[in-house]
């Protein structure tokens, strides 16, 4: 017989079917019992006060906590509005107003100045037409003057 | 390995007794036949293979599926088992008296002579480095693969590829075959 023949004979190595009964059944049962006594240790009402202690503990740290963080960021607010993008946005919205504005009173400017010049040359006209008036009525009916006649001495 | 092992493993991690029994039933052998080889003696090979079988059950949620067989960690927990029996008990014996409380009155066989051979391997076997021992019986005597025993000793397949070539080697040589 080779040495693994031999070490295969070591196979026929068994347990006492006696333990082996008796120690399934502890071992299941061990769980059990374990969850049982869990079970009941946590309706325990020293454990449950103790546990309501401590989530009460945990939730007035966590407000505590809370409560800070947002008053440390509500101080820096102020310094932070002048990043905030909608601030910027009015800013340059309330520039563009003023170059319109400047724009404006520039456009009224040069109306005025539009309308001195249109009033002088009105000046001028009328005062062309008296003279072609007056020389009109100083000639003969029987001599009239031709409408192109006049657009033309206007024109000169 | 056990026909639908992954099924009865989740069984018993949600708490089901019944899945951990065919666990039980299907790898108690093997392990108790490990811890045997290993203890020497009956009464403490039962103690420890209870020992294993009970923190598994305990700790069967921790268990995690790694495309190895549940035996694997099993005897994971089985090795852990045997060093801490030797660390806690001091155990001082002497190699000739744990030679001699090795017997193997465990195998159910009528063939003295082969009983004989038998004693023999087994006192040979305990002469040999923890962890020669270990790749021989898993090897050789359970039948696990050579994946099985790597993952159950953390060590690589070639590893355990040479240490077992290495046992089979010094075996031989303590018994002048």
């Amino acid at each position: 017989m080779n040495i693994f023949e031999l070490l295969k004979q070591l196979n026929k190595i068994k347990p006492n079917k006696n333990y082996v009964l008796m120690s399934k059944e502890k071992i299941l049962k061990h769980k059990e019992q374990n969850e049982a006594f869990e079970i009941k240790a946590s309706l325990n009402p020293s454990r449950l006060i103790l546990r309501l202690g401590y989530s009460f503990a945990i939730t007035f740290s966590a407000f505590i906590i809370i409560f800070g963080v947002i008053l440390f960021f509500k101080s820096f607010t102020p310094k932070l509005e002048a990043l905030n993008p909608q601030t910027i946005k009015a800013e340059a919205d309330a520039i563009d107003f003023q170059i319109q504005l400047s724009k404006i009173i520039y456009n009224a400017k040069e109306n005025n100045s539009k309308n001195t010049l249109l009033k002088k040359i009105t000046a001028t006209n009328t005062e062309k037409s008296k003279t072609i008036i007056e020389a009109n009525s100083t000639e003969t009916p029987t001599n009239p003057v031709s409408i192109e006649d006049v657009l033309d001495i206007l024109s000169k | 390995m056990l026909e639908g092992e992954n099924q009865i493993i989740e069984r018993a991690k949600k708490g089901e007794s019944q899945a951990f029994g065919l666990l039980y039933d299907h790898y108690h052998e093997r392990i108790y036949r490990f811890i045997f080889l290993k203890v020497s003696r009956k009464e403490d090979a039962e103690d420890l293979t209870h020992q294993v079988f009970l923190s598994a059950w305990q700790n069967i949620k921790n268990y995690k599926e790694f495309g190895f067989p549940f035996s694997s960690w099993l005897y994971k927990i089985s090795r852990n088992a045997v060093i801490d029996f030797y660390r806690s008990k001091k155990i001082e014996t002497s190699l000739e008296e744990a030679q001699n409380e090795l017997s193997s009155d465990e195998i159910k066989t009528d063939n003295i002579d082969l009983k004989i051979q038998i004693e023999k391997v087994m006192k040979a076997l305990k002469q040999l480095k923890p962890e020669y021992q270990d790749i021989i019986i898993m090897r050789f005597v359970d039948d696990l693969s050579v994946k099985e025993v790597a993952k159950a000793l953390d060590k690589s397949e070639g590893a355990v590829k040479l240490m077992q070539h290495r046992a089979i080697n010094n075996l031989k040589k303590i018994l002048k075959i």
